[in-house]
């Protein structure tokens, strides 16, 4: 979880960057730092598509602008949720990620003869509330299925899903595009969402002659989420899929760890000249770990589709698995799909109906905490600028801290500049995340407080905040002990500054004849005598005043 | 035909009339043992509370009781072959019993009970195969729910029963391992796919046994084997432990050489199991209240209560000896104070397809599991289709392998709709039926099987056949519905005639009905008792 | 025919009471013994145009069953015969009739969300064939089918 949190606020701790440079920044942060691409990916796509011998040679990056403008991708995704439950879906194994090989296995998970499944009661839960996150319709009624295939990591020869009754349907989400790629909101529809089981692990060693199987994530619970296919590029793909991994964030469904394999997705995707109805070949791409990986993979996956349309082999665009090939980058074919795959689904005879009642639905309504597009919402409303917006809202948990900051009554402004900027540069150099700091919310409060109420400068502050973060206590306290408190009398300042003056006439009288600049020494040498505690305004003010006076 | 029916208060006690002698036989057919058997003056008295008695007064030991079924596995196994393996522990178990009334400790109701469990039920360490192949030298880590709750309560299991494999055949002689005979014509079935624990009741080889009905497979084995087999109610025993045949219709059933005795297995075993979600959370009542004595009967003692002979059940292709003992025993009903009426089912001659649709179906997904991977037998390729294909290719027996293909077939895009849709559609209506036939009966009443047992080999190869003999149970099970199977009557056949079974359905979780009506009906039979001809005395 | 109006509800049925006596009860009923079985009436062939028959290499691929040249032989015809007797549910009228997917049961029995161990796990291991300690062996796999 931290060094999640540290890919995604890592790239934040410059709050004032040139565009081309916030570019970048947020390619990576809404996407992943950890393939961070200092191109844009439509031109990253061009680039690799040189090497290929489809592609014509010599394809300026214009010229392929060209070819695209034409076509139009239409991209649906396949998300595999990993839910964080105590249990396996159907029995009591434990569901914890990094067990020892084959320990986490029972009967049931290991399809034991005689063995029967039963649902746990947190499955339908956390099915419930991401249906209603996702603004979906659910089904009061609904059950399960055997999706039915033979594969070493599936042990029942079958997998229990939905089929035709999904648990909820019919919703949508909405995304922020970020402003780089021109902003934004877009929603996209939800076809479904529906509860099954995970199968285990086929691992493929190089050396031996043969393949190993772990069982520990067999039964695991999923919910898959479905989207229509209202998605048009790579770009919107990573922001819909970086917006599962918020919603299931903020539920606490599910870690959303794509390095774990706790959320995957499966983007289908085909192209079609702009104004045809019927969709073209659909192309399914899989081994996406990364939202920067989807997005880069689809537009390479759109380029390559384009080309062969504009060479008139679109012939050659056949229904297929592809391979995102992260060393490469681009996708190669893992296996032509010969017809549809018949996985013979029938209902499944050893679980009852889901029933829900609308008591139950609406209790879960009532507990939903708030979701990233209100969080983003309410920030906007609350006057700060998006790219502020997207940044608190992406991280649940510094979401739910800046929330508490302001809640403390803070400034709202401030408290997403210090989040933003000194903050999420500590984390990042220390490698930690939001919930490992000491200083509180409270404190974070009192320290904006301080500032604004002139007890203590900006600088001090910042000295501060340094020591807070680390080691944790009270402003208050380290105020006292530090005898930090802003100097705000004048006549105290003045004091000072005439004792400076007075012992600086050398100075004074070259400031008199002109030369101005001098006025930071001064400034300089009454911050030091009050070991930076003078108020600045102040003290340049009443400077100005004693430089200036003709006596 | 010979008829055993008399009404009550007017038992001749005659024994069973023996139409052949055969020499085969012969030399066991006796009488029975005077400590296990009812004497034939009198009717049968259930084994379990005799146990109970015989064990609390010190009239006997647990270890007694179980050395003499041993001694009876002993002497009538090698012509009987219905256990695929008998426990080394029963002694171990009886001591154990034994050592807790001798310290004056509480036991269990099933203590010292001697007890068969069918081979596709789970027992912890102890062989289980389902008679398959597949699963040779299989021994589960795990007891069934239905086993766990046997022994807690004290029961002894003496060894896993013979059956047709996974439960898929209505005769036990698609075991892939032996063939088991009928104790009351060695060279007749004893039906299936419970044939074992349904022969080992008969023989005596054990005093209750359990086994599982998807279509018939207690019932139906019940009447080939003149004992009484008892369906519950789906949902009302667990099925956590007993390999799944098809999901949706198979029970864990009892048998006993009376009715009490099925009646307080069932008991034993009954109840909601969190391992089972398809457990029902129905109140268990206690049934032992409805076996009281024949002394306390009234004149009629089933005054009132309506009774409906399902019209279906004795048309064409019905023989004619298990029409009459069918009718007779409708007429002892009658005399016992029922209200005879006959009903129609007219979804019921489409219950057969129906049943063997999604009987198939279900199979061929229940058995995907068996892939060579985890457990059981595997045939190691390079190749993993290969190993696929070649474990279950020589795992899997004959009427299994048929039974997946059709399943398979049944269930494909394209062929779902036409096939398993509309034969759970069909479903529909059969249960339709049964809930109009019920609201207006108490219980229902037809044949178990629509002949007495039949020779081995004689239906092996005509599937259509065979499956033919499953129409009178296979319905209760599409509907869900609890049966029982108790003797009413022999046909000629065997050495000494064959037992033919009336079947008795209720309403949805009524198995206290059934257990009342069919005790009364058993106890008052004339020449109860339904003892096969070969068995020797327990030494 | 198994279609011969029988499905007409079973309610709508007129039942007759037999109030008669065990000894005209037989006759009353009319029971007759008959040489056909009841299967026998569907050994017609319900074969439905739309629906081809059953490929018996194919389905064996599909449920990995390996079959000899032999057992094909011998369970070709018997399946067919099967598949075209299951062909007489075609003819049934169920329009409008909800499939009875599963016996009738309560819906939920749900299970808390508190782990458990397995303990006999031991055991569990050591009935798998090919274990190498850790993992459970198969033949190598490159892409899932």
């Amino acid at each position: 979880m931290s060094t999640t949190l540290f890919r995604t606020i890592q790239p934040n701790h410059f709050t004032l960057l040139t565009n081309a440079l916030l570019r970048t920044r947020r390619t990576s942060r809404h996407i992943s730092v950890r393939c961070q691409t200092s191109t844009t990916t439509q031109q990253s796509s061009s680039q690799q598509q040189q090497p290929r011998t489809s592609a014509p040679k010599n394809h300026g990056s214009n010229k392929l602008d060209e070819i695209l403008k034409d076509y139009e991708a239409v991209i649906g995704i396949e998300t595999h949720v990993q839910l964080s439950t105590s249990t396996k879906a159907f029995c009591s194994c434990p569901n914890s990620y990094g067990s020892h090989p084959n320990t986490s296995i029972c009967p049931v998970c290991m399809g034991l003869p005689g063995a029967l499944p039963v649902l746990s009661s947190k499955v339908v839960d956390f099915g419930v509330r991401l249906g209603l996150a996702l603004n979906c319709s659910l089904s009061l009624k609904s059950k399960f299925d055997r999706k039915q295939y033979f594969y070493p990591d599936l042990p029942k020869g079958y997998q229990i899903s939905q089929f035709d009754v999904p648990i909820a349907s019919g919703g949508y989400v909405d995304v922020d595009i970020p402003l780089e790629f021109g902003g934004g909101h877009r929603r996209f529809g939800i076809t479904r969402v529906h509860m099954e089981e995970d199968a285990g692990k086929l691992l493929h060693s190089d050396a031996g002659d043969y393949s190993q199987v772990d069982l520990n994530r067999a039964g695991v619970p999923l919910l898959e989420i479905v989207s229509e296919p209202d998605i048009r590029s790579g770009v919107e793909a990573a922001e819909y899929g970086s917006e599962m991994q918020r919603i299931v964030r903020y539920l606490g469904v599910s870690n959303g760890n794509m390095q774990e394999g706790s959320l995957r997705c499966d983007v289908n995707i085909s192209i079609r000249p702009i104004g045809q109805a019927e969709f073209g070949t659909k192309v399914e791409i899989k081994n996406l770990n990364a939202f920067s990986a989807m997005s880069r993979a689809i537009d390479y996956e759109i380029t390559r589709q384009a080309l062969l349309y504009n060479q008139g082999q679109a012939d050659q665009i056949v229904t297929e698995t592809r391979l995102w090939d992260e060393g490469a980058q681009k996708t190669v074919t893992m296996r032509k799909k010969e017809g549809l795959a018949d996985y013979r689904y029938f209902p499944e005879p050893d679980l009852p109906e889901v029933i829900l009642t609308q008591e139950y639905v609406d209790s879960i309504r009532a507990s939903l905490p708030e979701l990233p597009e209100a969080k983003r919402r309410r920030y906007e409303a609350m006057g700060l600028g998006i790219q502020d917006v997207l940044f608190l809202a992406n991280d649940v948990s510094v979401a739910e801290y800046f929330d508490e900051v302001i809640g403390k009554g803070a400034d709202v402004k401030s408290a997403a500049n210090w989040l933003m900027s000194d903050i999420a540069a500590y984390l990042k150099n220390e490698e930690l995340s939001i919930s490992d700091v000491k200083l509180t919310p409270q404190e974070l409060a009192e320290l904006i407080a301080a500032i604004k109420d002139e007890t203590i400068s900006g600088k001090i502050g910042k000295q501060i905040l340094f020591e807070l973060l680390a080691k944790g206590g009270t402003v208050q306290g380290m105020i006292k002990e530090k005898d930090l408190v802003q100097i705000t009398d004048p006549v105290e300042i003045e004091k000072m500054i005439m004792k400076v003056i007075s012992e600086s006439p050398k100075q004074l009288e070259q400031y008199r004849s002109g030369k101005t600049k001098l006025q930071g020494f001064f400034t300089g040498q009454v911050m030091k005598m009050s070991k930076g505690k003078a108020n600045p305004a102040l003290l340049n003010k009443i400077l100005l005043e004693k430089l200036n006076a003709k006596d | 035909m010979l008829s055993t029916l008399q009404p009550p208060r007017s038992l001749t006690l005659l024994p069973f009339r023996r139409l052949h002698g055969s020499k085969t036989i012969a030399s066991l057919a006796s009488s029975s043992s005077p400590t296990l058997d009812a004497s034939p003056a009198s009717p049968p008295q259930s084994q379990i509370l005799a146990t109970r008695r015989s064990l609390l007064s010190g009239e006997t030991t647990a270890s007694e009781i179980a050395k003499s079924y041993l001694s009876r596995i002993r002497l009538t196994e090698p012509q009987l072959k219905c256990f695929l393996h008998v426990s080394e522990n029963v002694l171990k178990d009886a001591q154990e019993i034994d050592e807790r009334i001798s310290r004056g400790e509480e036991v269990g109701p099933l203590a010292g009970v001697v007890i068969g469990v069918k081979d596709n039920i789970c027992t912890e360490g102890m062989p289980s195969t389902a008679a398959s192949r597949i699963l040779e030298h299989y021994r589960p880590p795990f007891d069934a729910t239905a086993v766990k709750k046997i022994k807690e309560m004290g029961g002894i299991v003496v060894g896993k029963t013979n059956m047709d494999e996974f439960g898929m055949g209505s005769t036990t002689e698609a075991s892939a391992f032996q063939v088991t005979a009928n104790p009351w014509d060695l060279t007749r079935v004893p039906g299936g796919s419970s044939g074992g624990s349904a022969a080992a009741v008969a023989a005596r080889q054990c005093m209750v046994s359990l086994g599982s009905d998807t279509g018939g497979s207690v019932r139906q084995p019940a009447s080939f084997c003149g004992v009484v087999g008892l369906k519950p109610t789906y949902g009302r025993v667990s099925r956590f432990g007993l390999m799944a045949y098809a999901s949706s219709l198979d029970v864990i059933g009892c048998f006993g050489s009376t009715v009490a005795d099925a009646g307080m297995l069932l008991h034993a075993v009954s109840g909601y199991d969190r391992f089972d979600s398809t457990s029902s959370k129905q109140d268990v009542p206690e049934f032992q209240s409805q076996f009281v004595s024949m002394d306390s009967f009234e004149s009629k003692p089933l005054k009132g209560v309506r009774v409906g002979l399902i019209r279906e059940t004795l048309e064409e292709g019905v023989d004619s000896g298990v029409r009459s003992a069918t009718q007779e025993a409708a007429s002892h009903l009658e005399a016992l104070g029922c209200v005879l009426t006959e009903v129609s089912l007219p979804s019921f001659s489409l219950g057969l397809p129906a049943y063997y649709v999604i009987a198939s179906s279900e199979s061929s997904s229940n058995l995907s599991r068996y892939d060579g991977v985890r457990y059981g037998n595997q045939v190691m390729a390079d190749e993993l289709n290969k190993l696929y294909e070649c474990s279950r290719g020589e795992g899997f027996g004959g009427e299994v392998k048929m039974r997946i293909l059709m399943g398979t077939y049944a269930l494909s895009a394209g062929y779902y709709d036409a096939y398993y849709k509309r034969a759970q559609q069909v479903r529909t209506l059969i249960r339709k039926d049964f809930k109009a036939a019920l609201d207006q009966n108490d219980i229902l009443i037809s044949p178990a099987a629509p002949s007495a047992a039949y020779k081995i080999g004689e239906k092996k190869d005509d599937p259509l056949a065979m499956y033919a003999g499953d129409i009178m149970t296979v319905n209760v099970n599409l509907a869900g519905l609890p049966a029982i199977v108790l003797p009413c009557g022999l046909v000629e056949g065997g050495p000494s005639g064959l037992p033919v079974g009336l079947q008795m359905i209720g309403a949805a979780f009524d198995e206290e009905k059934l257990l009342k009506v069919g005790h009364i009906f058993e106890q008052t039979l004339k020449g109860s008792g339904f003892v096969p001809p070969m068995l020797p005395n327990v030494a | 025919m198994a279609t011969r109006a029988l499905l007409a509800a079973v309610s709508a049925c007129p039942r007759r009471r037999i109030g008669i006596k065990s000894s005209t009860f037989s006759s009353s009923l009319q029971f007759q013994r008959q040489e056909s079985r009841i299967i026998a009436r569907s050994f017609s062939s319900y074969t439905n145009s739309s629906l081809s028959l059953p490929d018996i290499s194919r389905l064996a691929e599909t449920a990995r069953i390996s079959l000899t040249p032999a057992e094909i032989e011998e369970c070709e015809p018997k399946i067919r015969q099967v598949i075209d007797w299951f062909g007489q549910l075609q003819q049934v009228d169920v329009n409008c009739v909800e499939p009875a997917i599963r016996a009738e049961m309560e819906g939920g029995n749900l299970r808390e969300d508190a782990p458990q161990t397995f303990e006999n796990r031991d055991s569990i291991r050591a009935s798998i064939p090919s274990f190498d300690e850790t993992y459970l062996k198969v033949p190598k796999v490159l892409n899932k089918e």
